[in-house]
C-alpha cells in the first residue's frame, strides 16, 4: 500500500482538478470569471485530473520509469519534512475553505470599499443600447439596464432621449439612507476581483434588503454632480426579483453573456 | 471613512476568482516547462540563442510578440529554461517583457484608453515595458548567478550530479552571465512515451510548487482588493509624484492580469497619465503573487531589492515623461 506522503501530491492535483471541474459544471464559475475564461478552467480541471493519475501511476519509482531528472524526482526521504506538510496544507485548505464559504455575489461592504467606478466616457459611449428609444416616445415603461442610463448621461442627445421617461431597471440594492439608494450592477473585466461597480441613484423608499435584487419602475431625470450629468430615477415601484442567471455585465466578448444581460461594452477580441 | 473593513465572504470570492483565472495559464506554463525538460536538450538551447549577448537579450525582450504568455505561466517556463542553459539575463528579460510586449495587451490597452490618447498610451506602455526589461537584462548580465538564483536553481538535479572531482575542476569564476552549468541528462529517458510521462510528471510537480506561491499571493491581493477603501488611494491623486508611487503600489497589491489592468487604470480618472502608465508597466512585472512566485527562481536577497529598483526605475521614467 502506498505511503500517505506519497499520495499527497496526486491527491492535491486530483482535488484541484475536481474543484475546477465542479465549479464549471455547477455554473458557480459565472460568479467568479468572465465567460471567456470558463473553458480554460474546465480544460485545466481535466488536465489536473489526468496529471494526478499520471503521478499516481509513476509513484513507485519515478526515476526508473520516466528518467526525469528534476528535483522533484529525487529518491523519497523516509519522512516528509514539516515544511512539506505545511506546503500541502497551504495547497489544500484555503482553496477548499474558500470554495465552501464563497457566496455567489459580493456584499455591501465590498461595494462600499470599492466605490462606484468612473468609467471613461468613451467606454460607456461605445455600449450598444438595450432598447432603441426615440425622443418623445411615450409609455409603457422601457426595460433598460444601468449601463444604458449611464451611457445616455454622457451625451446631450442621450439625456434628451431618456429625460422624463418611465423606465424599468434591475440591479442590486445598495442603501444610501432613508428614501435613497443605488441600483448597482457589476461590470466584470476578467474576473470578480477586477469587477467595477456601475450604479444609478434611485430616490424613493425601498423594502428590499441590501445587495438583494430589485426591479425599480420610475421616471428618469439627470442631475449635475461635479460638473457631470448623472442619471437619477424617482421610483414609483420597487419590487424584489430573483437573482438573474448571470449577475454580472461584461465588456464585449461572450455572446452568451450578451444574450443574458443585453448589455456589453465592446472590446477587441482577446 | 473606515479605510479597512474585512469581510470573509468577499475575500473568498476575490481569492477564488484570482486563483481560477490564474490556474489554467499556470498549468499551461508548467506543461510547457515539462515539455521543455523532456524534449529540449541543453545543446539545442545553446544552438538557438544568438551568439551576441546584447542581441540575445534584445530578442528575449521581443519574444512576447511571438510567444505571448501571461505572468502566472511565465515562472515555471523560465525556471526550466534557465536549467536548460538559457542565460539568466535573457530569461529575466523575457519574464519581464512578455506580459507587456505582446499583441493582446496592446489591443486591450488601446481599447481601454479610447479617448485618452490610446495610441500614445499603448506605444508608451509597450515601449517602456521593453526598455525596462532590456535595462534589467543588461544589469543582470553583469551579475554572478550566485547573487541572483536561489540554492535549488544553482544545484544540479540529484541524478545529474557529476563526480566531485569533475565539479571541482570545472569551477568557473562568477561574474559573467554564462548559461547556468548544465549536466548530462540521464540515459534512461529515450522513448517518446517515457519522455511524455516525464513531461507530465514534471508539469504536475511544477504546478504544485508554483501553486503554493500563487495561493499566498492571491490571498494577500484579495485582502487588499476587498477590504481597503478605494478612497484611501484616490486621495493621493493630487501630487504627481505621490500619485505615480501610489498607483504602482496599487498595481503591486491588486495583482491584476496584464490583459485587463488597462481598463482599471483608465477608470482612475483623477490620476495623471504618468501614474496610469506606471501602474500598467510595473504591475505585470511585479505584484504580490509574482513576488512570491519569483522566490522559486531567485534569491530573496535579490528579489526584494530588485522589486525596489524596478519601482524606482519605472517611477522615475514615467514621472520624467511629464504626462498629465
Amino acid at each position: 500500500m502506498p505511503r500517505a506522503d506519497r499520495m499527497l501530491a496526486p491527491l492535491t492535483l486530483f482535488w484541484w482538478g475536481a474543484l475546477l471541474t465542479y465549479f464549471y459544471c455547477s455554473h458557480r464559475l459565472a460568479a467568479l470569471l468572465h465567460p471567456d475564461f470558463h473553458w480554460p478552467v474546465l480544460a485545466a480541471g481535466f488536465l489536473l485530473l489526468g496529471a494526478s493519475a499520471c503521478v499516481l501511476l509513476q509513484g513507485r519509482d519515478p526515476e526508473e520509469e520516466t528518467g526525469c531528472g528534476c528535483n522533484h524526482c529525487k529518491p523519497p526521504r523516509a519522512r516528509m519534512s514539516p515544511g512539506q506538510w505545511f506546503a500541502f496544507l497551504v495547497l489544500l485548505v484555503p482553496i477548499t475553505a474558500a470554495a465552501w464559504i464563497s457566496p455567489d455575489h459580493y456584499s455591501q461592504v465590498m461595494v462600499q470599499n470599492r466605490g462606484v467606478s468612473d468609467l471613461p466616457e468613451e467606454v460607456l459611449a461605445g455600449m450598444p443600447p438595450t432598447v432603441a428609444v426615440q425622443p418623445g416616445q411615450a409609455d409603457p415603461p422601457l426595460a433598460v439596464e444601468v449601463g444604458d442610463l449611464l451611457m445616455a448621461s454622457q451625451t446631450a442627445s442621450g439625456r434628451e432621449t431618456y429625460a422624463g421617461k418611465q423606465v424599468e431597471l434591475t440591479g442590486q440594492v445598495f442603501s444610501l439612507g432613508p428614501n435613497r439608494f443605488e441600483l448597482v450592477r457589476m461590470l466584470m473585466l476578467c474576473c470578480a476581483a477586477d469587477a467595477q461597480i456601475l450604479a444609478v441613484r434611485v430616490e424613493g423608499s425601498c423594502a428590499v434588503p441590501a445587495m438583494q435584487w430589485a426591479k425599480v419602475t420610475g421616471q428618469v431625470r439627470f442631475a449635475g454632480k461635479g460638473g457631470l450629468a448623472v442619471p437619477v430615477v424617482t421610483a414609483g415601484k420597487v419590487v424584489s426579483v430573483p437573482r438573474p442567471d448571470n449577475p454580472y455585465v461584461y465588456r464585449g466578448g461572450s455572446p452568451i453573456a450578451a444574450s443574458r444581460t443585453g448589455f456589453k461594452i465592446p472590446l477587441p477580441p482577446r | 471613512m473606515n479605510w479597512f473593513t474585512f469581510n470573509l465572504q468577499d475575500f473568498s470570492v476575490s481569492f477564488l476568482s484570482i486563483l481560477f483565472e490564474g490556474v489554467p495559464f499556470m498549468f499551461l506554463g508548467t506543461l510547457i516547462s515539462g515539455i521543455v525538460d523532456a524534449f529540449v536538450s541543453p545543446e539545442t538551447m545553446a544552438k538557438i540563442q544568438p551568439r551576441n549577448p546584447l542581441a540575445a537579450i534584445a530578442l528575449s525582450g521581443a519574444l512576447g510578440v511571438v510567444f505571448p504568455m501571461c505572468e502566472c505561466g511565465m515562472v515555471p517556463v523560465i525556471r526550466r529554461m534557465i536549467r536548460k542553459g538559457l542565460p539568466v539575463s535573457c530569461a529575466l528579460t523575457y519574464l519581464l517583457a512578455a506580459p507587456i510586449v505582446n499583441p493582446i495587451v496592446a489591443i486591450s490597452t488601446f481599447a481601454a484608453f479610447k479617448g485618452q490618447h490610446p495610441a500614445m498610451m499603448m506605444s508608451l506602455r509597450i515601449g517602456m515595458g521593453f526598455v525596462v526589461a532590456l535595462v534589467c537584462g543588461l544589469v543582470i548580465h553583469c551579475l554572478p548567478h550566485a547573487r541572483i538564483l536561489n540554492r535549488e536553481m544553482l544545484a544540479p538535479p540529484p541524478n545529474r550530479r557529476p563526480p566531485l572531482g569533475a565539479r571541482l575542476s570545472s569551477q568557473k569564476p562568477m561574474g559573467e552571465d554564462s548559461p547556468l552549468e548544465v549536466f548530462p541528462e540521464p540515459a534512461a529517458r529515450k522513448s517518446f512515451g517515457g519522455r511524455m510521462m516525464g513531461a507530465a510528471r514534471c508539469a504536475a510537480f511544477d504546478f504544485l510548487d508554483v501553486g503554493f506561491y500563487l495561493i499566498i499571493g492571491a490571498a494577500i491581493a484579495s485582502v487588499f482588493n476587498t477590504a481597503v477603501h478605494r478612497d484611501a488611494i484616490l486621495s493621493l491623486a493630487g501630487n504627481s509624484v505621490v500619485a505615480t508611487g501610489s498607483m504602482m503600489i496599487l498595481a503591486l497589491l491588486l495583482s491584476l492580469c496584464s490583459t485587463s489592468d488597462a481598463f482599471i487604470a483608465a477608470s482612475f480618472v483623477g490620476f495623471p497619465m504618468a501614474a496610469k502608465l506606471a501602474f500598467m508597466v510595473f504591475g505585470p512585472m511585479m505584484d504580490v503573487k509574482l513576488l512570491f512566485m519569483y522566490g522559486l527562481v531567485f534569491r530573496k536577497r535579490f528579489t526584494l531589492p530588485f522589486a525596489l529598483a524596478l519601482f524606482l526605475l519605472i517611477g522615475v521614467l514615467c514621472w520624467g515623461l511629464g504626462l498629465h
